[in-house]
């Protein structure tokens, strides 16, 4: 089947296959910055934002996401000009291996958006889909907190 | 390759008409049949554009749409009703990204044995509203008891009666957040002074999928709160169990009874409110 999908802003006529999820399609054209982990809606690998919401990409069929706003980590900051939740979590120390990063940019990005100054408990319940194998978790919850003072300093 | 056809209605007669198809089922968004898989499909009708995601309160009464996610609707509550047991269990049910995609119809639809709704759905008294071959509103016992209610039916709403002012306690019991939950206990309480108004207690996760407590809820209504010393509260909340992966059917039973105790005792008495 074919479809209009709106990427970080800018609308891609795609083809799919009808049972194809939104992670199969988002890969297959050009977006490998979200990425495949488990599949099954667990690790939080492949999340993104959907209408403004954090969801696994993995456990949405691409056909119900058509025509409604997607945010990947692409969408939020480039490599001249981050965002400041990815320099928070660069200087935090909250980058390992990386592949959980993208995904935990995200939720932190969803987070902040409707509660700047979360508490640390409403940060470990925003991050609680977002599987991180290196850091223990400790680096990047500081990095929450460093870019929600950032981010609330620049309101 | 997939050959199942995806519809889009604007209105719910229309989604009726293609839930009338052979081997077409509605998709709320949620993540069911990602697991299940839609090979063996003709049909997906996607419900997105038929206006069922809000929440209202109107006489007292709860309405849910089918399409609010257990997220939503935990979000929603917690600003207006933070101790309203529907939302402090759709809150805690699975991660975030998942909550924002699980949908109270299709939970509804399903009622998995790790369902965080059904508890809250058999102390709340929750209705289940439908449209469609065999629309109506249906109790959760109905409901349970008869699958074929569903064909060629949309779930359109759940309806709370009663559903704040309650002391409440809602308790998974999981390994970690995450984990589908092996059992939940689910508990309503009203009280006035030291007398026991009302009480209500559902198990979910046994062989009953969810069972109501009433022997014990009859014995508590109306008492002093001084029966919680002299009550034989963990025998009285015996429910059984199946072999999970969480434990063997004795130690869940235990536990769950276990539970049971410290939620009423948490919601009743300023003892379990300081655990």
């Amino acid at each position: 089947m074919k479809g209009s999908f709106l990427v970080n802003g800018r609308t891609n006529e795609w083809t799919f296959e009808p049972d194809a999820t939104l992670l199969d399609v988002l890969r297959a054209n050009g977006h490998p910055e979200v990425h495949r982990g488990c599949d099954e809606g667990v690790c939080g690998s492949c999340s993104v934002l959907l209408e403004g919401k954090l969801v696994n990409s993995c456990q949405v069929f691409a056909a119900s996401a058509m025509e409604k706003d997607i945010l990947t980590v692409a969408g939020i900051g480039t490599i001249h000009e981050p965002h400041p939740i990815q320099t928070a979590f660069v200087e935090s120390g909250a980058v390992q291996c990386g592949f959980c990063t993208p995904a935990a940019i995200l939720a932190t990005l969803a987070l902040l958006r409707k509660n700047p100054n979360p508490t640390d408990e409403e940060i470990h319940s925003a991050l609680d889909g977002n599987y991180c194998r290196c850091t223990g978790y400790v680096k990047i919850i500081e990095a929450v907190r460093l870019a929600s003072r950032r981010m609330s300093s620049h309101d | 390759m997939s050959t199942v056809q995806w519809y889009f209605p604007d209105t719910l007669d229309e989604a009726i008409s293609y839930l009338g198809r052979e081997k077409t089922v509605p998709h709320g968004g949620g993540t069911s049949l990602i697991k299940s898989g839609i090979a063996s499909l003709e049909g997906l009708v996607d419900l997105s554009r038929l206006g069922l995601d809000s929440l209202k309160m109107e006489k007292g009464i709860l309405e849910a749409g089918a399409g609010m996610t257990f997220g939503g609707v935990a979000e929603s509550l917690a600003n207006l009703h933070p101790e309203c047991i529907l939302g402090k269990a759709l809150g805690a049910s699975a991660s975030t990204p998942m909550r924002n995609r699980i949908t109270l119809g299709g939970s509804a639809s399903l009622f998995p044995l790790w369902s965080d709704l059904i508890g809250p759905m058999s102390v709340l008294h929750g209705v289940i509203c439908t449209e469609g071959k065999n629309g109506g509103t249906y109790d959760l016992p109905s409901w349970l008891a008869d699958r074929t209610l569903q064909k060629g039916s949309l779930i359109t709403s759940l309806l709370f009666p009663d559903p704040v002012d309650w002391l409440s306690s809602y308790y998974r019991e999981t390994r970690v957040g995450f984990d589908y939950p092996a059992f939940t206990v689910s508990i309503l309480a009203r009280k006035n002074n030291s007398t026991i108004d009302k009480v209500r207690i559902a198990v979910s996760g046994g062989l009953d999928r969810v069972r109501r407590l009433t022997e014990l809820e009859e014995r508590l209504t109306g008492a002093d709160l001084s029966v919680l010393a002299s009550l034989d509260i963990r025998k009285m909340a015996s429910v059984e169990f199946g072999r999970k992966p969480a434990g063997s059917p004795e130690y869940l039973s235990e536990i769950a009874a276990v539970q049971v105790e410290r939620g009423l005792k948490a919601v009743l008495t300023e003892e379990g409110k300081s655990r």
